[in-house]
């Protein structure tokens, strides 16, 4: 019996090794050709390591763009967006899930019917929208009209489901409100789902590049994403400083994400209360 | 959100605004997708302009690549806040003119400025007979080569064909080929600069059909076809592939050359050289961006500072530091043939080339959905590469396409 | 008629006597309150957008002086017989609905080994994590030079089973696959993360109640851990679905702003965008945003649906 268990731990570990080396291929690319000197990016057959480690991809991807004002952009704005999404995406996942109301399938078919159509459309009407209130070039355009996700909504909801009805009839008996009894039990009963909620968003506005170049001009205004533009052109691509900037772009999400799942998988103590 | 901290943004903007007028200033946007050297090179143009006109403020805009740039600008119009000038390629402007937003330029273009720019230039920058648009960043397709490989640069087709017949080469005898005479990508562009250089034209008169079906576009495709038995075929830029020694030439724009360096460095030697004479002609396609002034959104005052700042771009002494400092083409004959270009081409001879193509250049003729005309040549092109079908026939097809999709 | 009428309010979500009762309006009351935040902002900025290129989509639209000729349903009629517009739909069809069970069932096996207790296994979720928050731009451009029919690693390694000879990039019948490959690839970590979470919530006294009944791992997965994670896979059904019916950017920077070969990668959105941004046609350009809503929508429909058959809340 112990030898079976063993013998499947190690099979466990041999698959995922697999599954991780063939998923991890094009980002292992990325990283080892963002340190390539000029000569050595397009080599037949390809080069595994670089023959030196020419860190001046860096350096030059740095100041290729006011990178350092697009990080402090892409943080402000992806944690205002993602702190506001989470608060009105509990509300709302709560309303749906545990309340009755007047019109709640229509309203919840009509949501994700909304998430359907595709972002682009948005893009000209929210435009004129936004220069007529005098919102281009402001972190508010940026931050306000993300604060709500469909995505999120039907996410929690579905957690905010599996808690049983009982924890709420008892809680009223207690005389706790409806308010007290979202943020004090529900809430901390969801922790996993409501971080995997806000990792989502700050992936997806940290990324989030044709709405930020549409509804800014200042380059005060701008973030990571539209940096990475500019190592495109008509004429060809700087291979090297584009992976060097990628790079540095995806690591404080890594690192985030790093803490982040540790939370989402220990943060559970949902067996305790059924 | 840092309400003090928009609150200061907000009336710090105010006095900027107010002192500017109260300087007399005119503030005006031009918006581009330059980036890196070109922007700096833009900087400076921009900062010159700006002392010779102290009452002009110009505010340079980096809109990410021309697609982002063209979405923009779409955008923007229909909101009615264009910028004063932008960079814009003929297919958007023509859509502009036909829309009333574009300025146009014959009030303050001199004859004397229409005669000094390239034929292909003037046709470049003129919608309906009248010029809307000044030239800016230019640059012209030539023939980028591997000089440890070859000596002379073929002269002609036949040539081309012969030259990459010999340097397609399996090294290893594996039956994969290690090294190839060509390489070749499948776009809209090469397809037209055989096609012209055949003798083709693109357009009747009126721009009711499409004048491709003929024994041009035939020629054309044939000798592509020939070509890519002997070529490294990729949509991918190919400067990658050449610079590794994978690829021994290949057709492309002159813009191309800093990624044509940089990836041959520590490799191997390479140059570029005039392209090839086709049976009618050696011309070359002239691309890049114009730029152009909106009137829509701008008061008078700023058109008519925008005017003089996209004037101030093609002047003869800031074309040729543009040229110098980004790899394009100066746009002014005078700035072509003057000392200061031509001593700059006795040091740097990998650019002579492309002096020379602009001269010999043309431009795609102008229709409003030139767009959809591109995507007819690149279906085309494609198809025959693919084998999937005779160059008569798929000629005949898309023009037939033409005719009912976009003529009508 | 009267079973209508109830059919009608089963739809809306209430019985007829719960609108008499004072309770039910309160709580109504209050729900609202709740969603008045969300709702503010899906109503400024996405419901408001998307009637207002309702209207465009029944115009002539002139995008570039925002102002058109009215012309009814005249570019539904023009798409439904618009070849090109046929085939983007079979594309999208085509990669909608290979991709997404494709990623979900390989995201699924992973989740499941995943959730064992395994030294470095913060590491393994990181390690199907990172593609997801990858930049397209830099994923796609590793992706054209792995997939180099010529030089590219991915030929490489398939020469040594005979199948080097490939043309990835340039040949229309290899474009689909190749963009759910690249899909698969990005969208995984994705489904992992909301997998894990799913397993995450099935309580451990399910498991010791199998146990003591003597199941097996294979029954435990059949019996316990599969119906018990229905919620989320269908939750990763629809979102999934949704998003692969939009795909887009992915061929944008696949293909350097082009459908494909031959337009073999065209897909409903980017024929938006085409039609929209390129050709400045943003009737026409509406109306097919509006087509695919309709077929998405449809789907989602039939699916939830058929999910009362199937998913087991606790």
């Amino acid at each position: 019996m112990n030898l079976r268990k063993a013998l499947f731990k190690i099979v466990t570990y041999v698959v995922l090794l697999a599954l991780v080396v063939i998923v991890l291929l094009p980002f292992y690319w990325m990283v080892t050709t963002s340190f390539k000197p000029p000569g050595e990016v397009n080599v037949v057959p390809p080069k595994w390591v670089p023959s030196e480690f020419h860190w001046q991809n860096y350096l030059k991807a740095w100041n290729a763009a006011p990178f350092n004002r697009y990080f402090v952009n892409s943080f402000f704005v992806s944690v205002m967006t993602t702190i506001g999404e989470v608060v009105t995406t509990i509300f709302a996942a709560y309303a749906f899930a545990k309340m009755d109301f007047f019109g709640k399938r229509v309203l919840f078919l009509s949501l994700l019917g909304l998430m359907m159509f595709p972002g682009q459309l948005r893009l000209i009407p929210n435009f004129m929208l936004a220069s007529k209130i005098g919102w281009t070039d402001t972190y508010q355009i940026l931050i306000i009209p993300w604060i709500a996700s469909i995505f999120g909504i039907f996410l929690l909801r579905q957690y905010f489901k599996t808690i049983p009805d009982e924890l709420w009839d008892a809680a009223q008996l207690d005389g706790c409100s409806r308010f007290r009894f979202l943020w004090k039990v529900v809430v901390p009963l969801s922790k996993p789902g409501i971080i995997t909620v806000a990792l989502f968003k700050f992936v997806g506005s940290w990324n989030a590049f044709l709405w930020v170049l549409i509804m800014t001009n200042q380059p005060g205004m701008r973030t990571i994403p539209v940096g990475l533009a500019v190592f495109r052109s008509e004429a060809g691509t700087h291979f090297a400083e584009l992976m060097a900037a990628s790079t540095m772009a995806v690591m404080p999400i890594l690192i985030i994400f790093f803490f982040a799942q540790k939370q989402f998988i220990q943060g559970v103590a949902r067996s305790g209360i059924k | 959100m840092p309400k003090k901290f928009v609150v200061t943004l907000v009336a710090l903007s105010l006095v900027v605004s107010l002192s500017l007028f109260a300087a007399g200033q005119t503030e005006i946007t031009f918006w581009h997708a330059m980036h890196r050297e070109h922007k700096e090179a833009l900087e400076h143009i921009t900062a010159q302009f700006e002392e010779a006109h102290p009452d002009i403020k110009v505010k340079l805009v980096d809109q990410g690549g021309y697609g982002e740039l063209s979405q923009k600008l779409t955008t923007s119009a229909a909101a009615g806040k264009l910028p004063t000038a932008a960079q814009q390629y003929e297919d958007w402007t023509i859509q502009y003119v036909n829309a009333g937003i574009m300025k146009g330029l014959d009030d303050v273009v001199s004859q004397e400025t229409v005669d000094n720019l390239p034929d292909a230039l003037v046709d470049s920058c003129t919608f309906y007979g009248k010029m809307y648009t000044l030239p800016f960043n230019k640059s012209a397709m030539v023939l980028f080569y591997n000089t440890d490989l070859i000596d002379e640069p073929p002269d002609t087709w036949d040539e081309l064909l012969a030259t990459a017949k010999e340097l397609t080469v399996d090294k290893d005898g594996d039956g994969k080929m290690d090294q190839y005479g060509f390489g070749l990508r499948p776009t809209p562009e090469l397809f037209s600069l055989f096609h012209h250089q055949a003798g083709g034209r693109f357009l009747s008169d009126d721009k009711s059909e499409l004048l491709i079906d003929s024994e041009y576009g035939v020629q054309a495709l044939n000798f592509m076809s020939d070509l890519r038995e002997h070529s490294l075929y990729q949509t991918d830029y190919l400067s990658g592939p050449f610079g590794s020694g994978k690829v021994a030439m290949y057709i492309g724009s002159s813009a191309g050359a800093p990624y044509v360096a940089s990836a041959s460095e520590g490799n191997h030697g390479w140059d570029a050289a005039p392209l090839p004479h086709g049976s009618a002609n050696g011309d070359s396609m002239i691309q890049g961006t114009n730029v152009g002034v909106f009137k829509v959104g701008n008061s008078e005052k700023q058109i008519e500072a925008g005017l003089e700042y996209v004037q101030f771009l093609t002047k003869d002494k800031w074309t040729i530091y543009w040229a110098q400092k980004t790899g394009y083409i100066p746009v002014t004959l005078s700035a072509l043939n003057s000392d200061d270009w031509q001593s700059f081409l006795e040091e740097n001879p990998k650019r002579k080339a492309s002096t020379q193509m602009m001269k010999e250049g043309f431009v795609y003729p102008h229709h409003p959905d030139w767009y959809s005309v591109r995507n007819i040549f690149g279906s085309v092109l494609e198809k025959t590469m693919l084998g999937k079908g005779e160059p008569a026939e798929l000629l005949e097809e898309g023009a037939e396409k033409f005719k009912k999709e976009v003529a009508s | 008629m009267s079973k209508l009428l109830n059919k009608f309010s089963g739809l809306i979500g209430y019985e007829g006597r719960k609108l008499k009762k004072l309770s039910f309006w309160k709580e109504t009351f209050w729900a609202y309150v709740y969603l008045l935040p969300t709702l503010a902002v899906l109503g400024t900025f996405s419901l408001w957008p998307i009637i207002r290129s309702f209207k465009i989509s029944l115009y002539d639209w002139n995008v570039l002086r925002n102002t058109g000729t009215f012309i009814g349903f005249r570019n539904y009629a023009e798409l439904l017989s618009d070849p090109e517009f046929g085939a983007a739909l079979w594309h999208t069809v085509y990669y909608a609905l290979v991709s997404t069970p494709l990623t979900m069932i390989i995201a699924l096996f992973i989740a499941i080994l995943l959730n064992q207790k395994l030294r470095m296994r913060g590491w393994f979720r990181t390690a199907f994590f990172l593609p997801w928050i990858t930049p397209m731009v830099a994923g796609a451009s590793v992706f054209v030079w792995l997939f180099n029919a010529d030089y590219g690693l991915i030929n490489h390694l398939l020469g040594f089973v005979g199948l080097g000879n490939l043309r990835w990039l340039n040949s229309p019948a290899l474009a689909i696959p190749l963009l759910i490959i690249f899909g698969v690839w990005k969208f995984l970590g994705f489904q992992v993360v909301l997998f894990l979470a799913g397993l995450q919530n099935i309580p451990e006294h399910y498991y010791e109640a199998a146990k003591v009944d003597g199941a097996n791992r294979l029954q435990l997965f059949r019996h316990v851990t599969l119906p018990l994670l229905t919620p989320t896979t269908f939750f990763v059904l629809i979102i999934s679905m949704i998003g692969a019916f939009k795909v887009f950017t992915q061929v944008y920077v696949l293909w350097a702003g082009t459908a494909g070969p031959l337009d073999s990668a065209q897909t409903i959105v980017m024929f938006f965008f085409q039609k929209g941004f390129n050709n400045f046609e943003f009737g026409y350009a509406s109306a097919a945003a509006y087509i695919l809503f309709l077929i998405v929508f449809v789907l989602t429909a039939i699916n939830m649906r058929l999910s009362r058959k199937w998913v087991h809340y606790q």
